[in-house]
């Protein structure tokens, strides 16, 4: 029998070890990636590929410091102008707060992050960056750069995490416009710009608009800054309007980011 | 001594494309590194040993991108099955003529690839297409650079002396 076995197996032993591959690869999909051994694997592989990409990063880095240098500069001192005309915004709201009696909110904390490399995964928008579990970091915190929502986070490992961002198709965040308060769901569409979805037609959208976040979804703060309404289309979206909007962030030159430590504290960010 | 020169080879193209690959990616497309390997491999040892290679290349691969386990295993199990079949049986005068079955490898891996992580990320019909045309066309330019790289002499001896077809 076992004999008669080979005989039968044998010439087709190549197709035998293909079938077997695909099974156990299309069995790997379906399990998904939630046992605890996988975790850690994927932890290891996280600090891996952390700890490789980190030295490429610096010498990288490296070439675009003289022009960092001077950008930062002129950036200084127009944070300084737009400091002391905060500093009056700020007494003149705690005196108006007072007035009407809102309750002092806390600011959320911030953990200074730099990125290390881009995400490998062909079919999302990642980032690796260099602060994990040990600096506080924990999945689904906000991420955000000085420019506005950058993402959130989307596995940790010790000193390393991956950042989902927000050109990613499957990030979903309530938004709204931060002039006329209309809610909306941003997504991204790709290339430059995402869509502000779930708009009715009646509702008041300019080109040109902060959007913002709304805070609806528990995982952001209200007010982290999104983009800019670039285009509606309204003519063929139905009931809806289309409504495309552009981050201002640059994110091929994305280089430090901010983690929110405790979102939820600082559910006002200021946008 | 070749099994393991030949996971330093995967390994050390995984790590590239993985860790480094932002380097040279263009709008986030890189060029497949570990396909090329891995044809280097079922050139030479046949398609049977070429899936086992493909498939925990593949797994490896998926591990480090930190992504749902599968796709790349099933991706690179088929493509080192066909790389098995159309490159280890045909004695090529020339590198650059197995070039183009690379690439046809290379297209195979990204169809089956991408097919599959369209379907889980919901990706466009023209996004989908786009990524498997430019993938491949961009692996094929690596593989054309780096083919070039290895002499005539080289080539000849890589073909005619070793390559076990079928095995």
């Amino acid at each position: 029998m076992p004999k008669n076995l080979k005989k039968i197996v044998a010439p087709r032993l190549d197709y035998l070890i293909l079938t077997l591959a695909v099974v156990a690869s299309v069995g790997l999909m379906f399990m998904g990636n939630h046992g605890s051994e996988l975790g850690a694997l994927h932890s290891i592989s996280l600090e891996l590929l952390g700890r490789m990409a980190q030295p490429v990063t610096a010498i990288r880095r490296l070439s675009d410091v003289y022009e960092e240098n001077s950008r930062l500069r002129y950036q200084n001192a127009m944070l300084q102008v737009r400091n002391c005309q905060l500093a009056e915004a700020h007494y003149e709201n705690q005196r108006l707060r007072a007035m009407v009696g809102f309750a002092e909110q806390t600011p959320a904390r911030l953990q200074p992050a730099r990125l290390v490399g881009a995400g490998s995964h062909p079919g999302m928008a990642t980032i690796l960056i260099d602060v994990g579990r040990l600096q506080g970091i924990q999945e689904n915190l906000p991420v955000m750069s000085a420019d506005g929502l950058v993402g959130k986070v989307l596995s940790v490992s010790s000193n390393h995490s991956i950042v989902q961002l927000l050109t990613d198709r499957n990030f979903r965040v309530a938004a709204l416009d931060q002039r006329s308060r209309v809610q909306g769901v941003f997504q991204w569409a790709g290339f430059d710009s995402g869509l502000l979805t779930g708009v009715f037609l009646s509702a008041d959208i300019k080109v040109g608009d902060w959007v913002v976040t709304s805070g609806q979804n528990s995982l952001f703060p209200t007010g982290l800054k999104i983009g800019v309404v670039s285009m509606i289309d309204d003519a063929h979206a139905g009931m809806f309007q289309k409504i495309y909007v552009k981050p201002r962030l640059d994110f091929s030159r994305l280089e430090e980011v901010f983690v929110m430590l405790d979102a939820n504290a600082g559910r006002q960010a200021g946008g | 001594m070749k099994y393991l020169f030949y996971l330093f080879l995967v390994g050390l193209a995984l790590l590239v494309q993985v860790a480094l690959g932002d380097l040279f990616a263009v709008r986030g497309i890189k060029p497949d590194l570990c396909i090329i390997a891995l044809c280097y491999i079922s050139m030479r040892e046949g398609r049977r040993r070429a899936v086992i290679w493909g498939f925990s290349a593949g797994l490896a691969e998926d591990l480090l991108n930190h992504a749902l386990l599968g796709p790349g295993a099933l991706a690179r199990s088929v493509a080192s099955f066909a790389a098995g079949t159309f490159l280890s049986e045909h004695a090529f005068h020339h590198s650059y003529e197995a070039s183009f079955r690379v690439m046809g490898i290379a297209l195979l891996n990204n169809v089956v690839l991408f097919a599959v992580l369209s379907v889980i990320e919901h990706w466009s019909p023209g996004v989908l297409w786009w990524r498997i045309l430019f993938s491949t066309l961009y692996t094929e330019l690596v593989t054309l650079i780096l083919f070039s790289l290895i002499s005539q002499e080289t080539w000849e001896k890589l073909y005619k002396e070793d390559s076990v077809p079928f095995v």
